[in-house]
């Protein structure tokens, strides 16, 4: 069999989603506004080095829009840092 | 804060906070999605916008600094089944893998070949120095624009 038998074996093929990527009509995970969409954001320590002695979120739980607060003790198995 | 101006030569007025970055309100109010996050520091130019003409990186710019000015989005240049020729030449030499720097690429570009349509390879590199791509290794994408340089230089020669 030679190559020309083929109809995609050994030819110059434009991209399928080239035409997508080039326009920028192609999405990618974050060009997705589904309804009800929540944010996340992560909270990190004020201090390096420190030893975590406990994290209170009643103060973030508190504020208006916020859905929910999720920490180490919401997952379920802490292989590294859990507690 | 009211801020007008024009998107794709459409006039725009958006409420921007004074420390909003033209990315966040070209993605989040105005649904500009081929605007990409990629870094928001200012390094990888996946979020380049034409500002009158010129290459800026949304990310680090305020919105506020827009105001009465004219921005251009990749959407300016060419839509699915309307491909602007560089696009063309893009999608020839299979320029780009993921595509995420595509239209902050093509955008440098375009705005260095309006102030100079016979930019020499090195020129061009120069152009699209402030675009990060991740996948492609950018020898395609310096090809596509050099064989869409080359093609033009043919065409008013022969004129
Ligand atoms: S997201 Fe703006 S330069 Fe990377
Ligand atoms: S093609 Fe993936 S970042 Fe350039």
């Amino acid at each position: 069999m030679k190559n020309s038998d083929f109809s995609y074996i050994g030819k110059r093929l434009p991209r399928q989603d080239a035409e997508l990527q080039l326009t920028g009509t192609c999405r990618y995970g974050d060009d997705y506004f589904p309804p009800n969409l929540l944010i996340a954001k992560a909270r990190y320590s004020d201090y390096p080095h420190a030893k975590l002695l406990g994290v209170d979120v009643s103060e973030a739980e508190a504020m208006p829009g916020v859905a929910a607060v999720i920490t180490c003790r919401d997952v379920p198995y802490n292989r590294f840092g859990g507690g | 804060m009211l801020i007008h101006f024009h998107v794709n030569g459409k006039a725009c007025a958006v409420d921007a906070a004074p420390d909003e970055k033209l990315l966040d309100t070209l993605r989040e109010k105005l649904q500009i999605t081929s605007v990409k996050r990629g870094c928001e520091n200012g390094d990888c130019g996946a979020c380049t916008v034409l500002l009158d003409g010129r290459p800026v990186a949304s990310c680090i710019f305020l919105t506020v600094k827009a105001r009465n000015h004219s921005i251009q989005t990749i959407e300016a240049f060419g839509e699915p089944g309307h491909l602007h020729p560089l696009q063309e030449k893009f999608r020839a030499h299979g320029a780009f893998q993921c595509g995420f720097c595509a239209p902050g690429v093509t955008l440098s570009a375009i705005s260095l070949l309006n102030q100079n349509p016979t930019p020499t390879e090195e020129e061009v590199r120069r152009a699209i120095s402030g675009n990060l791509c991740r996948c492609s290794g950018y020898v395609q994408i310096v090809e596509a624009i050099m064989d869409y340089v080359e093609e033009r230089r043919a065409a008013r020669e022969e004129l």
